[in-house]
């Protein structure tokens, strides 16, 4: 396992890098990888919780390999969002399978989540 | 009539049917207690056993009626399962019944045959008609209860042909030979035989008789306790949550009460402490053993009574309330709060979004998670659970509207109620759409959009219940 990488069962969650920004302040990559669901949605947490802790408040979601998001995994980036927003930053998502944008779209979180078809797009969102 | 030629097949069978009666009596009970669970009803009980004292007095009266303690406990369980009667305050009147049936062994005992058959004939013949209207659940109820005892005294007619039977007369013999033989003997009489008045009178008869001393006897009446706790434990085998919960406490109280008694009776043997029967001190055997038995029935009820701060945590270890049952039952509404209006609005709101939460849970059976989400309920029991708590909360505001309240209170007042309804409306649509999803989620063209949509409307539920 490589620093900045949680696991679960299907479902693994990493920090990759970092991506500019519009605004000059540089964006954090996650990559989420597999289902991100009931079982796994609570180390993708743990994860969400030390980047908030590590000052982070702009984050690409890199979801290009995320095969299945449930309303648990929703719950989690929305905590997320929650906790960078009143700091002035964002989260954006890039690459996301139909079946993941689709969830997105149909729960109303399309725009509020930036979906952007890479990364380098969608940390320019931000 | 059972008599002493009866078979001992004729007597199982009698047995038998008296136990089938009593489950289905108890049944009949505890279902039909659920259409009772209306508010007034329920502050109608809760006056009835306001306070310890209250409750210690009419469970010596239910347990003079009943002629037993554990008829009681059945009959409270229906009480405590449908959300009638606190499980404390149950307790109470469970550990005083045992006293109740210690007086009927001192006065002729009632015969409750005729009220017994009159309850069901009565009961049975209007619910026949159809004719029951509102009164339908209080019906089934005295129907339950008739039935409940119609069990008993199938069970005693059972076993009461016994002591006439001449291999019992040789048992009896044997008895004097040994004390442990004697509590043992108890013990497995009250577990089959369910009237411990009954028991009593027969062996203070055998001893008054010259067929069994005082010591065996007396310790033959200690042994009934540790009979009355498996009897219950044996009765209630089946039972889950609060309904468990009172039985073991039965089992227990009685059972303590039991074995402390017989252990001052074998000190008193070994000369060690002064004898029951000397210190009652009366010269009339009959007299001093039924004293005996009152002692112990008394002590049965102190030790519930001094094991009730710590009964509820002791039994929620022992038999955990199930999940159907904590759901059920609300978390937050108080009776006294409705003196208050503000009080008791906010207790409301607090559990309209109990119930919020639960809504979630209606999706489980078409989520697509691969493992079970950590503390949801099951979609069968949330809706069971949402349902029950709706019939509450609704009852409970309009109590609260039928009360004085500010301008202010009442637009609240109106505000939650149409609250509820939405809630209520929420929870049939998911209902209704989870029911459509999960035969779309099997179509393969359809699998995806349908996993979608639950998932978003999921996501969109739980944001609603977390900001609110």
């Amino acid at each position: 396992m490589t620093l900045g990488e949680t696991l679960a069962c299907d479902f693994r969650v990493t920090v990759v890098g970092s991506a500019a920004t519009t605004s000059g302040h540089p964006a954090t990559v996650v990559s989420l990888v597999g289902r991100l669901e009931a079982g796994s949605h609570d180390a993708c947490e743990r994860h969400f919780v030390d980047l908030l802790s590590s000052g982070t408040t702009r984050v690409v979601l890199d979801c290009r390999e995320l095969t299945f998001i449930s309303s648990m995994g929703l719950g989690a980036i929305l905590r997320l969002l929650r906790g960078v927003k009143p700091l002035g930053g964002g989260i954006a998502v890039s690459g996301a399978a139909d079946s993941v944008r689709q969830t997105l779209m149909l729960a109303g979180l399309g725009k509020i989540l930036m979906l952007e078809a890479d990364v380098e797009a969608a940390a320019r969102r931000l | 009539m059972l008599t002493t030629e009866t078979t001992a097949g004729a007597l199982a069978v009698t047995f038998l049917a008296g136990l089938a009666f009593f489950f289905l009596g108890l049944d009949f009970v505890k279902t039909s207690l659920k259409g009772l669970a209306n508010r007034r009803f329920r502050a109608i009980i809760t006056k009835l056993v306001d306070s310890g004292p209250l409750a210690a007095t009419w469970g010596v009266l239910f347990g003079a009626i009943s002629q037993s303690a554990t008829a009681v406990a059945f009959l409270l369980v229906g009480l405590v399962t449908s959300g009638l009667l606190p499980l404390r305050r149950a307790l109470t009147v469970v550990s005083w019944a045992n006293v109740g049936t210690a007086a009927l062994v001192f006065i002729a005992a009632v015969d409750l045959r005729l009220a017994t058959l009159f309850l069901i004939g009565m009961s049975g013949v209007v619910i026949g008609l159809g004719r029951t209207g509102k009164f339908d659940p209080m019906l089934r109820s005295f129907l339950g209860v008739g039935l409940l005892f119609l069990g008993l005294k199938f069970m005693k007619d059972a076993t009461g042909p016994l002591p006439q039977q001449a291999w019992f007369a040789g048992v009896a013999e044997s008895l004097n030979s040994s004390l442990l033989l004697g509590f043992l003997a108890g013990m497995l009489l009250r577990t089959v035989i369910q009237s411990s008045s009954g028991i009593i009178i027969v062996l203070v008869t055998l001893c008054v008789h010259g067929v069994l001393a005082p010591a065996q006897t007396l310790m033959c009446i200690h042994g009934t306790g540790l009979g009355i706790g498996l009897s219950v434990l044996l009765l209630g085998s089946g039972l889950q949550g609060n309904s468990r919960q009172l039985a073991v406490f039965q089992a227990l109280i009685n059972a303590v009460s039991g074995i402390v008694l017989a252990g001052w009776l074998l000190a008193a043997q070994g000369g060690l402490v002064p004898g029951l029967l000397d210190l009652v001190g009366t010269a009339d055997p009959g007299r001093g053993l039924a004293t005996a038995f009152a002692i112990q029935q008394v002590l049965t009820a102190l030790v519930g009574t001094s094991l009730l701060p710590r009964a509820p945590a002791l039994l929620d270890r022992l038999a955990p309330p199930t999940l159907e049952q904590s759901l059920q039952k609300p978390r937050f509404l108080d009776e006294s709060a409705l003196q208050a209006p503000d009080v008791a609005l906010e207790l409301v709101d607090r559990e309209q979004r109990r119930i919020l939460g639960l809504v979630s849970g209606l999706l489980g059976g078409v989520r697509s998670d691969r493992d079970p989400r950590p503390g949801e309920a099951p979609p069968v029991v949330a809706r069971a659970a949402i349902t029950a708590l709706d019939v509450e909360v609704s009852a409970y505001l309009g109590e609260l509207a039928r009360r004085d309240a500010s301008i202010e209170a009442r637009r609240r007042i109106l505000a939650a109620t149409d609250r509820e309804r939405i809630i209520a409306q929420l929870a049939t649509a998911l209902d209704d759409l989870a029911g459509v999803a999960g035969p779309l989620r099997q179509d393969p063209s359809a699998a995806a959009l349908t996993t979608s949509l639950v998932e978003s409307l999921d996501t969109i539920l739980r944001t609603v219940v977390e900001v609110i």
